[in-house]
């Protein structure tokens, strides 16, 4: 066991300003708590040092990069110490890339987006994309197991995640390292591999200091299409068609519905968002230079039979036209989340949201269960869109008032049984953090809080870190 | 009536450059678009083209590559046919390109040229003004929006403290700016087209510019020197120091 390292005053970086934190009360949810204090670590000897200091007094510790998380996770509920990860880099030196092996070693608070362009310039690809990589941190997408639209193909930022270095509850650092051979026969396969323990473990097992993911050689060209479509289950049919040809490179699968489409039209600058009923898929192609426009093309011909406008599809075979349709479809969220907070002041109503998945052949009876169930609750909106191609649609509900939103909530919770059911996860991509936890105790495995509180007893036993987050203690 | 309209290939801003090994051009293994200008230059001659039923012709000048990018960038997006001049791009500058445009435009006869007011490879800026020069035609360059009223072309440009409207007589030379319009994607249906549309291949004799030169070669390419790592400084004092003593801006 390594003792903490008491040789230095731990306190001078430690800010109890009022307005310093203020700046950390809340995330992108509806969660607000105010931390204590701020403490912006240089280095780990800074981490283990308060660490250390809040387990003596029992004090909450709370990680916290970019604050992206949309359930709450990194906002320090309660109070306490929050550890704001993203001066670590300063002092950690930059990112380290090794190119010969595709390999990039970092601090916990680099952006995303800083770790895919260094990735790129070397020829290689971190391919997890998901919509808050500008401003997201590298732990925090750890701590989240984030994914984006390239997780289709790719996965998500579990299957990246080569080694973390990290500190415990305990002021304990460790330094984890996935096993590197195949064959691995060491007790159950949960247990097989640690650096699994701590990716999604949203802060509760320890404070990341290093991270090391590794790299895929980075495909010569990805070239995507926006393709309109008459009716939802002609779309979902099409989805199950292209699934079966992801031998083509398919790399992503995205669907906007029609009330999104409609919602893009004003800012879609040369692009033609489809009006029909079905609204739009798009998906990406990667591969060869040449190749990869023909491979989307074979795709894209596999629609028309499921009402896929294929011959209107709009193509877009360069990085500027897919950087110009991604920085258009994040207009949804930011739209939505801009109602909803409206809604939220005006009369206790909001956003509802949902970031279940579920089989793709489970999905049109999901859905027309949800459109009769939603139907008369007097919703302001309904909007469905995201990573259909991994059956995993996000719901929208805008609701007016409290009522509408008790009322919708309670339908959720009786959609979320059918998803289960029909071999389907309530949470697949946001985390559970501190607005999802009581949604998902229903549906974990047995044993899964055990383990949890098992692990819990080994890195944290005071239960100092992240409190709320994750599971109930 | 009859529109140019270039349609020139530039390395992907997003691309990481790689020098040859003897500092003379960069290694071709590297991702091309259409030069971004040039995209609405396209878009500008077809919103032109569909109000006053012109045909209209998209220009490339390089290797046979650069065929692709006239089909994908132009034809697919609707431009009526092609012309790729072949060239070695090493040996090309703005006063060549303007002499092939020159002679592009007496062959076809246009009565307007659209450009990209620059290309975002070599950032010169230099070849619509060129060839104005050259044929004797009234310009107008920086087009945030362009009309056709008549025989004349009412321009908006782009300039230092606001817009200017010109009006030029046809023919002209208009080179387009970002906010001209929004280019369109091109469609499935487009690409499917553009596979079959006329593509006229020619080389510098064919119009009567074998052994023309550059003026300008491009001598040396070298990359920027990199930045050395920042310091952290303990306290005001030290900064002023430094900048005092070390970085001499003080």
């Amino acid at each position: 066991m390594t003792r903490p390292d008491t040789s230095r005053p731990d306190t001078s970086l430690i800010s109890r300003d009022p307005g310093l934190c203020a700046r950390y009360q809340r995330d992108v949810s509806i969660v607000a708590g105010l931390p204590d204090a701020v403490l912006r670590p240089r280095d780990t000897l800074d981490v283990k040092q308060a660490i250390a200091a809040c387990a003596g007094t029992n004090t909450a510790v709370l990680p916290v990069g970019g604050q992206t998380s949309t359930t709450g996770a990194s906002v320090p509920v309660g109070g306490g110490l929050v550890l704001d990860m993203t001066a670590f880099e300063l002092t950690s030196g930059d990112p380290e890339i090794d190119a010969e092996t595709g390999h990039i070693r970092t601090g916990p608070g680099v952006t995303l987006a800083t770790l895919r362009d260094l990735a790129a310039r070397h020829g290689w690809d971190l391919p997890v994309d998901p919509t808050s990589a500008a401003t997201c941190t590298i732990g925090g997408a750890v701590a989240t197991n984030a994914s984006g639209p390239s997780s289709f193909r790719h996965g998500a930022m579990a299957a990246w995640v080569d080694a973390v270095q990290l500190v415990d509850g305990r002021g304990r650092a460790h330094s984890l390292r996935r096993p590197q051979v195949p064959k691995v026969a060491m007790g159950p396969a949960a247990l097989q591999d640690p650096v699994r323990w701590m990716v999604g473990s949203e802060g509760t097992l320890g404070v990341m200091t290093q991270i090391t993911v590794r790299l895929r050689r980075r495909a010569e060209a990805v070239v995507g299409a926006l393709v309109g479509f008459d009716t939802r289950d002609g779309l979902l049919a099409a989805v199950a068609s292209l699934r079966r040809r992801r031998d083509l490179g398919l790399r992503a699968l995205e669907w906007l519905d029609a009330g999104c489409c409609q919602l893009l039209v004003p800012h879609a600058r040369g692009l033609r968002m489809p009006s029909g009923q079905g609204g739009a898929l798009f998906l990406t192609v990667e591969g060869d230079r040449t190749l990869a426009p023909d491979q989307l093309q074979t795709l894209l011909e596999r629609l028309p039979p499921h009402g896929g406008a294929a011959a209107d599809a709009q193509l877009l075979l360069t990085s500027q036209q897919l950087q110009a349709f991604d920085v258009l479809r994040h207009h949804v969220p930011d739209e939505l989340n801009q109602v909803g907070r409206r809604l939220a002041n005006e009369a206790g109503g909001g956003k509802l949201s949902t970031d279940w998945s579920a089989p793709i052949a489970a999905l049109p009876a999901l859905f027309d269960w949800g459109d009769a169930a939603f139907a008369d609750l007097g919703l302001v909106g309904l909007y469905r869109y995201g990573h259909i191609g991994d059956g995993h649609p996000h719901l929208n509900l805008m609701c007016p008032n409290a009522e509408v939103r008790d009322q919708a909530l309670a339908q959720l919770r009786a959609q979320l049984v059918r998803v289960v059911a029909a071999g389907g996860v309530p949470v697949s991509e946001h985390g559970i953090g501190k607005l999802k936890r009581e949604l998902v105790a229903p549906y974990l495995p047995p044993g899964a809080r055990a383990a949890w509180l098992g692990l819990k007893a080994e890195f944290d036993p005071a239960g100092i870190l992240a409190p709320g987050n994750l599971f109930a203690r | 009536m009859k529109i140019l309209v270039t349609a020139k290939r530039v390395t992907d801003p997003n691309a990481k450059l790689v020098i040859d090994d003897d500092g003379s051009w960069i290694d071709d293994d590297v991702e091309y678009i259409l030069n971004p200008f040039c995209e609405n230059a396209v878009e500008c001659a077809l919103q032109l083209a569909a109000d006053h039923d012109a045909e209209t012709i998209a220009v490339g000048i390089g290797d046979e590559e650069v065929q692709r990018y006239i089909r994908q960038g132009a034809l697919a997006r609707g431009i009526d046919r092609g012309i790729h001049v072949e060239a070695d791009e090493q040996e090309l500058d703005s006063d060549l390109i303007a002499k092939i445009l020159k002679a592009l435009v007496e062959k076809e006869s246009p009565d307007l040229v659209v450009l990209g007011k620059q290309a975002v490879d070599g950032d010169s800026n230099q070849v619509g003004q060129l060839l104005a020069e050259m044929l004797g035609w009234p310009q107008a360059t920086f087009a945030s929006d362009v009309k056709i009223e008549g025989d004349e072309v009412i321009v908006t440009r782009e300039v230092d403290g606001g817009l200017e409207k010109l009006a030029v007589t046809l023919p002209a030379v208009i080179t387009a700016d970002l906010r001209l319009n929004d280019p369109r994607y091109a469609s499935l249906a487009g690409i499917m087209k553009a596979k079959r549309k006329p593509l006229e291949e020619l080389e510098l004799d064919d119009l009567d510019l074998d052994g023309e030169e550059p003026k300008v070669r491009v001598v040396k390419l070298h990359e920027p020197t990199g930045r050395s790592a920042g310091v952290f400084v303990a306290d005001v004092d030290e900064l002023i120091l430094k900048l005092t003593t070390e970085a001499r801006v003080l």
